[in-house]
């Protein structure tokens, strides 16, 4: 797959244990404390980082994390978060990325309540939060790029028609995604979508 | 205690009962929170929403650390949000296990085929949305001007700018992040 971000691999298997579930812990600790523009940003850094820096997981393994994270009630950041945690380490990685994930909104929430109000209003603040969605416009376009090159090689073509479809549909009946996944859960099982090189050879 | 039992049901009710995250999350909160419980009045709610877009975490979590600690302080931003993980984190290792035992059979594969174009197509959605959202001047001037008054001309360079950045230099989300807020500071700080 095209990356043509430099890498900077970490190998796994020279790490000691605790190091390697502390890793975890802290890359999940840093994205929830310092992203803002809510889960879907938080869940696809999520991925990203243990995809392209750590190099711990397959893009293929992520993608197929995320439909899981989608198609389970819950928040969706956090179920990401849950499910690479677990793939990556079993129950004690599951834990250490939701308690990664969990924390820094807790911590910032709970110290800060009282002030909100007038946080909320503080002119700097404002101007901050002003220029950091473009920011969080860049990191989604980025990251759903990548997204979109993976399904692609997956699914091939109709894969990526399926999904610009599925936008449509979401962007204007947000939420339909439950139903959305089940049909796209059906026809999958149903063989529609079947491999690219399954079909030719 | 009676008040930190109730947060925990209410929002393990909320972790278990939203499907497709974020705004559904947001909901489901509102209903119980304000309808159900009358904890907070509808305004107090919005308010509430400006605050968790503001500080940073998925958006759910803030809305339960903050619903908790405006009931019952600490302990009920604790509380609340061990509630709304508590489903979440269950399902999904149960998930997680099935998927570690049958992600090479041919009935998992084939739905996971048909589920990954969901992925793409609801972040597709997202980014549009905040595409809509970097691409507007905020706040937005009231009906009748010109039409370039209602968009934001910073972003027009500076998107596809960062865009660049992230994608072939080294710079990272969090940087990113940084780099943007501060520019806004400058400029709006400037008076543009």
């Amino acid at each position: 797959m095209s990356n043509p971000r430099p890498q900077r691999m970490v190998d796994r298997s020279s790490l000691p244990r605790w190091k390697f579930y502390s890793l975890i812990f802290w890359e999940t600790f840093k994205i929830s404390a310092c992203t803002f523009g809510g889960g879907y940003i938080i869940m696809t850094l999520i991925q990203e980082i243990f995809v392209e820096r750590y190099g711990w997981l397959s893009r293929e393994e992520a993608l197929n994390l995320m439909a899981i994270a989608q198609s389970s009630p819950g928040p969706m950041a956090l179920n990401t978060a849950s499910l690479i945690g677990y793939k990556l380490g079993g129950t004690l990685g599951a834990s250490c990325a939701v308690a990664g994930t969990t924390i820094p909104p807790l911590v910032v929430i709970g110290v800060l309540a009282s002030y909100l109000d007038t946080l909320s209003q503080n002119q700097i603040l404002k101007n901050f939060f002003w220029g950091a969605n473009l920011a969080i416009a860049a990191i989604i376009i980025e990251v759903t790029w990548g997204i979109g090159q993976s399904v692609y090689s997956l699914g091939g073509r109709l894969g990526v028609i399926a999904g610009l479809l599925a936008a449509v549909v979401i962007f204007f009946y947000s939420g339909s995604t439950p139903y959305l996944i089940l049909l796209g859960g059906l026809l999958g099982y149903l063989g529609y979508f079947s491999r690219p090189q399954a079909k030719g050879d | 205690m009676a008040i930190l039992w109730t947060l925990f049901i209410t929002f393990f009710h909320i972790g278990l009962l939203c499907f497709g995250g974020g705004y559904a999350v947001v909901q489901l909160a509102q209903d119980q929170t304000v309808n159900v419980h009358g904890w907070l009045t509808l305004q107090e709610f919005s308010e509430l929403l400006t605050v968790a877009e503001m500080t940073p975490g998925p958006l759910a979590l803030n809305a339960a650390s903050f619903v908790g600690a405006k009931m019952a302080g600490w302990p009920g931003a604790i509380t609340a949000t061990i509630g709304l993980i508590t489903p979440a984190w269950l399902i999904t290792s149960i998930l997680a296990y099935l998927y570690k035992i049958y992600r090479d059979s041919t009935f998992l594969t084939n739905i996971l085929q048909g589920v990954r174009p969901i992925v793409l197509g609801m972040l597709s959605a997202v980014v549009v949305t905040f595409i809509a959202l970097a691409f507007q001047a905020h706040p937005q001037p009231k009906a009748g001007y010109p039409w370039w008054e209602y968009i934001n001309w910073l972003a027009v360079p500076v998107v596809p700018l960062l865009v660049w950045l992230l994608k072939s230099k080294r710079l990272g989300p969090i940087g990113a992040i940084l780099l943007a807020g501060s520019l806004g500071i400058v400029v709006r700080g400037l008076g543009f």
